[in-house]
C-alpha cells in the first residue's frame, strides 16, 4: 500500500540527509508505529507519505501512485489523511462541523454528500454532540478527534499521525489512541509517529529510526527484546519492559510477550 | 521557611460575574527543600493553583504566605516573584530577546541587579541547564533545537535564583532524552542549591520516582496530600477520579489480584526489585 | 478583552437568525443609509422603530446591544459634550457669559449621539445574529462578481475565516506569555507611555513568532486536506435566498421609501 524505495531526503540547508536510503513497505490495514528521538527523521518520513515532502533520491509509491508525479498529488492526499502535533494549529474554521467539511469542500464534493460524510465522520470519532460547538472551547483530545474526523471526511485509506498525541494529557492521549485503534479495526491502514513507547505495544509493527535510518523493524514483542538498540536510539522502553528485563537479570524467566502489567503479573506470580 | 496556604478559594469571573469556584478552600504547607508533585486531571485547578504562588492570581478568600510574605499585600508581590520562579507549559514560547544571554538576563535585569551580578547569574544558569555559555550566549534563541530552547527558557527563570521553582508540565512534548535531562536538572537544583521544586505532571512514573510529597487536586479541593507511597497506594480512589497510578503500582495491584501480597505502596522500580530480593520472604 | 460584543455571535433560531447573510448585509446597508438620510432628530424614530422590530424578532437580549455600546461610551460622551459646547444657536437656555447653552446645541448633541448609538446597535445586530462563518460566506458570495476584475474574493473570505478561528487562540497565548514575563519580574503597569510600549516587546515578539509558526503549521495541514485555492470548491452550507429573505428586503425597502417620502414632505 505504501512503498519507500531507497528513499533519501536532505533539507535544503542541512549538511546531512534527514532520511538515508529508506526501504519500507506497509501493507493494507497494517498498524505501524514509527518511533525515534527528536531529529531521527520520523516526521520527515511521515511527510513523504502524502507528498508534503518529495524524496531527493528514490521513490515513494502510495496506492500505486508515485508521490513525485504532480498530477497524483491531490488523489494521494485524498487517500492519505494526516494529523499533526499541535491540536490548535490544524483546525481551519471556528465551528466543528464546518471544519470537518473543509476537506470534502476542497475536493468539490456535492453539498448533500458532504453533509453525510461530516455526520459519519463525527459519529466515527464520537463527537456528534459537538457538531455545532466552537473549536476553541474543546479540549486538546477533542480537537485531535475533530482533526481526525476532518481527515475521515476525505474517505482516506491510510491515516498518518505525526506525533498527534505529543501535546495531549493522558486522558486526551487515551481518547486519541482508542479512536485510532477503532479505525484500524474498521480496515484503516495506520502509520503512527510517536515518542511514547507505551503507545506502541498494541501495534502490529514498530519501526525504530535513528539518524535517518531504520534500525529495527519488527513486532512489538521482538522490538522490545532489543533494549540495547532502543537505548542507543535514545528511546526508553515502557516501564513494564524495563522492569521485566530487571527481573530477568535477577533470575526470573519471563517471556518476550510480557509487555503489560497484567502479563507481567501473570508470569511472575507462579514463579514466587 | 515555607509556603503556607490557608483556605485558598478562587473563582474566575466572566463578564463581571464570578463563575463556579476553581479552588475551594485549599489548606496545606509546602515545606522548604521538598519536591512536590501536583497531579489531577485537566480542569482540576492545578494551573490555577500555581498562579497563586507568585501572585499572578490573587485570592479573594484565604491567604498564601511565602517565607512570611503575605501575597494578599500587593506590595509583596514583586518580592515574592523573585523568590518563586515559574516555568509554564512550553516555556520556550516566551523567548523573545535577540540572544540567549539577553533572554536569560531579562529576569535579573527586572530585579535591578548590577551588570556584574547579572553576568554571573546568567553564566551560572546557562551552565546549570547544560547550555555552554561560550557557545550559546550570542546565539539567537530561535535557532536552537526544541530541547535547547526549553532549557534556555528554564535558565531564564533560574537566573533569578528562586528559592522555590514551580514548573507546569516541564517535560511536555519532549522526547525521552529531553525528559530525562530536565528531571536530572531538577534533582541537581534541589541537592546543590536546596531549591524547593513544585512540579505539575501527568506522568505518574516521574512523580513516583522524584517527588517527596504528592498533592492530588480534584475539582479544586485537596483530594490527597502525602508521600508518593501513601498517595499511590490509594489506587482505587485515584482511578475513581480518572487518574492512573505508576506502572510499578499497576504491576503490584495485578500481583495482589493473583494472590501475591506485595505492598501496593511500592511505586518505584528500585523498591519493587528490592522487594523481590528481600521482602518477598515475609509475604 | 473578552467582553467585546462587537463581532460576537449569539446562537439562536429566530427568523432573523435564519435569514441569508447576504440579506442581512443588504438590510444593514439600507439601515445605515436610513440613519444618514435623516437630518432631524425626530425622524430618527424611523430607523429606531426598524431596529426595535429587528431586535424583538431576533430574540436577542437588550443586554448584548448595550454591551456593544460599552467600548464607545467615552467617545459618545466626548462627542456629546463637544457639540454641547461648540454648536452655535439662537435660543439660549443658560448664559454663563463665556458660554451659552442653546436649544440647538442640546438638540444637535442628542441627534448625533443617538445616530451613533443607532449605527453601532444596527451593526451589532448583524454580527449578533449572523455567525462569523455565515457572514464570511455572505461577503464572499456578494464579492464574487468582482472576480472579473481579479478581485480575490475567495482568498479574502478564507483569510477572514482563519483570522476568526485564531483570534481566541492568540488571545489565550498572549495571556500566557504575559503571565510568564510577569513571573520574570516584567512590569507592564508603571512608567510613562514610551516605557510601557517598550515593556510590551517581550510579549509581542513571542506572539509574532508563534503566529508565524501557526501559519506554517496550518498551511501544511490545509495542504494535506487537499486545499488548492477556491477553484472547484463546493460548500456544505449552501446559501439559499428564500421567501423570508425577499420579505425582509421588501420591508426594509418600505421603511426606506417611507423615510424618503417623509423627508420630501416635511
Amino acid at each position: 500500500m505504501i512503498r519507500f524505495d531507497h528513499v533519501t531526503f536532505q533539507y535544503e540547508k542541512a549538511f546531512t540527509p534527514a532520511l538515508s536510503d529508506i526501504d519500507l513497505e506497509i501493507k493494507e490495514n497494517e498498524f505501524v508505529a514509527i518511533v525515534g528521538h527528536n531529529g531521527s527523521g520520523k516526521s520527515t518520513l511521515a511527510k513523504h507519505v502524502n507528498g508534503l515532502l518529495l524524496p531527493t533520491q528514490g521513490t515513494v509509491t502510495v496506492c500505486g501512485m508515485q508521490t513525485s508525479d504532480e498530477d497524483n498529488i491531490l488523489r494521494i492526499r485524498q487517500n492519505v489523511g494526516m494529523a499533526f502535533q499541535n491540536p490548535d494549529n490544524q483546525l481551519v474554521t471556528t465551528v466543528v462541523e464546518e471544519d470537518v467539511a473543509f476537506g470534502p469542500e476542497n475536493l468539490g464534493v456535492a453539498p448533500d454528500e458532504i453533509r453525510i460524510r461530516v455526520d459519519d465522520a463525527l459519529a466515527s470519532v464520537g463527537m456528534t454532540d459537538f457538531a455545532t460547538s466552537a473549536v476553541h472551547h474543546l479540549s486538546g483530545g477533542q480537537k485531535q478527534r475533530i482533526a481526525i474526523a476532518g481527515i475521515l471526511a476525505l474517505k482516506p485509506r491510510i491515516l498518518v499521525l505525526d506525533e498527534a498525541s505529543a501535546m495531549l494529557d493522558p486522558s486526551g492521549r487515551a481518547e486519541l489512541l482508542e479512536t485510532v485503534h477503532k479505525l484500524h479495526r474498521e480496515g484503516m491502514t495506520i502509520l503512527m509517529v510517536t515518542q511514547y513507547m507505551e503507545e506502541t505495544t498494541g501495534c502490529d509493527r514498530i519501526v525504530v529510526m535513528k539518524g535517518g535510518k531504520v534500525v529495527l523493524d519488527d513486532t512489538p514483542k521482538e522490538v522490545f527484546k532489543h533494549t540495547d538498540i532502543l537505548m542507543e536510539s535514545n528511546l526508553v522502553p515502557p516501564e513494564t519492559v524495563s522492569v521485566r528485563n530487571a527481573l530477568r537479570s535477577i533470575g526470573y524467566a519471563l517471556s518476550d510477550s510480557v509487555l503489560t502489567a497484567e502479563l507481567l503479573a501473570e508470569e511472575v506470580c507462579p514463579l514466587l | 521557611m515555607s509556603i503556607v496556604i490557608n483556605h485558598l478559594t478562587f473563582a474566575y469571573t466572566q463578564g463581571g460575574k464570578p463563575l463556579a469556584p476553581t479552588l475551594k478552600g485549599l489548606t496545606f504547607t509546602i515545606e522548604e527543600g521538598s519536591f512536590l508533585g501536583i497531579i489531577g486531571h485537566t480542569g482540576s485547578g492545578k494551573s490555577t493553583f500555581v498562579k497563586h504562588l507568585n501572585g499572578l492570581l490573587s485570592c479573594e478568600k484565604g491567604t498564601v504566605i511565602v517565607d512570611g510574605h503575605d501575597l494578599s499585600q500587593k506590595s509583596e508581590r514583586r518580592t515574592v516573584r523573585s523568590l518563586v520562579g515559574m516555568v509554564f507549559q512550553y516555556p520556550e514560547y516566551q523567548l523573545f530577546a535577540e540572544t540567549v544571554y539577553e533572554d536569560v538576563a531579562f529576569g535579573p535585569r527586572n530585579m535591578k541587579l548590577d551588570e556584574a551580578e547579572i553576568k554571573t547569574r546568567v553564566t551560572n544558569a546557562m551552565t546549570m541547564v547544560g547550555l555552554d555559555p561560550e557557545r550559546f550566549s550570542t546565539r539567537s534563541p530561535f535557532e536552537l533545537s526544541g530541547g535547547e530552547r526549553r532549557r534556555a527558557a528554564i535558565a531564564g527563570v533560574l537566573a533569578m535564583q528562586p528559592k522555590y521553582l514551580v514548573l507546569d508540565e516541564p517535560m511536555a512534548g519532549l522526547d525521552p532524552l529531553g525528559r530525562k535531562e530536565i528531571l536530572s536538572l531538577l534533582e541537581k537544583l534541589r541537592s546543590e542549591s536546596g531549591c524547593t521544586i513544585i512540579m505539575i505532571s501527568h506522568s505518574m512514573d516521574d512523580i513516583a520516582n522524584h517527588a517527596t510529597k504528592v498533592l492530588v487536586l480534584e475539582q479544586g479541593s485537596v483530594f490527597l496530600y502525602d508521600t508518593p507511597q501513601i498517595v499511590f497506594s490509594n489506587a482505587e480512589e485515584l482511578q475513581r477520579i480518572g487518574l492512573s497510578v505508576p506502572s510499578i503500582t499497576k504491576i503490584c495491584i495485578e500481583m495482589n489480584r493473583r494472590g501475591v501480597a506485595i505492598p501496593t505502596s511500592i511505586c518505584t522500580e528500585d523498591a519493587f526489585l528490592h522487594w523481590f530480593r528481600e521482602g518477598k520472604a515475609h509475604a | 478583552m473578552r467582553d467585546i460584543t462587537l463581532g460576537q455571535y449569539v446562537a439562536g433560531n429566530s427568523v432573523i437568525h435564519k435569514l441569508d447573510p447576504r440579506t442581512k448585509i443588504a438590510m444593514m446597508i439600507l439601515y445605515i443609509a436610513m440613519t444618514f438620510l435623516v437630518k432631524d432628530i425626530w425622524f430618527l424614530a424611523i430607523p429606531f422603530v426598524y431596529l426595535v422590530i429587528e431586535l424583538v424578532l431576533s430574540g436577542i437580549s437588550l443586554k448584548y446591544i448595550l454591551n456593544s455600546l460599552k467600548p464607545i461610551r467615552f467617545l459618545l460622551i466626548l462627542m456629546f459634550l463637544l457639540n454641547l459646547f461648540f454648536t452655535k444657536g439662537e435660543n439660549v437656555w443658560l448664559d454663563l457669559g463665556f458660554w451659552k447653552l442653546t436649544d440647538e446645541a442640546v438638540l444637535q448633541s442628542f441627534f448625533l449621539s443617538i445616530r451613533i448609538v443607532l449605527l453601532v446597535a444596527g451593526a451589532s445586530m448583524l454580527t449578533l445574529t449572523t455567525s462569523p462563518i455565515a457572514l464570511t460566506d455572505g461577503l464572499e458570495k456578494l464579492l464574487t462578481p468582482l472576480k472579473i476584475f481579479h478581485f480575490p474574493a475567495h482568498e479574502l473570505a478564507m483569510m477572514m475565516t482563519i483570522a476568526l478561528r485564531f483570534v481566541p487562540t492568540l488571545m489565550d497565548e498572549s495571556e500566557k506569555i504575559r503571565n510568564a514575563q510577569m513571573s520574570r519580574g516584567a512590569d507592564f503597569e508603571s512608567g510613562n507611555i514610551f516605557k510601557r510600549v517598550k515593556s510590551m516587546i517581550p510579549i509581542l515578539i513571542p506572539l509574532f513568532v508563534s503566529s508565524f509558526r501557526k501559519a506554517d503549521d496550518l498551511a501544511i495541514a490545509m495542504e494535506s486536506r487537499c486545499y488548492h485555492g477556491g477553484d472547484g470548491r463546493t460548500r456544505m452550507h449552501q446559501l439559499k435566498f428564500r421567501k423570508e429573505d425577499l420579505f425582509a428586503i421588501l420591508i426594509t425597502l418600505l421603511f426606506v421609501a417611507a423615510l424618503i417620502v417623509i423627508l420630501v414632505l416635511f
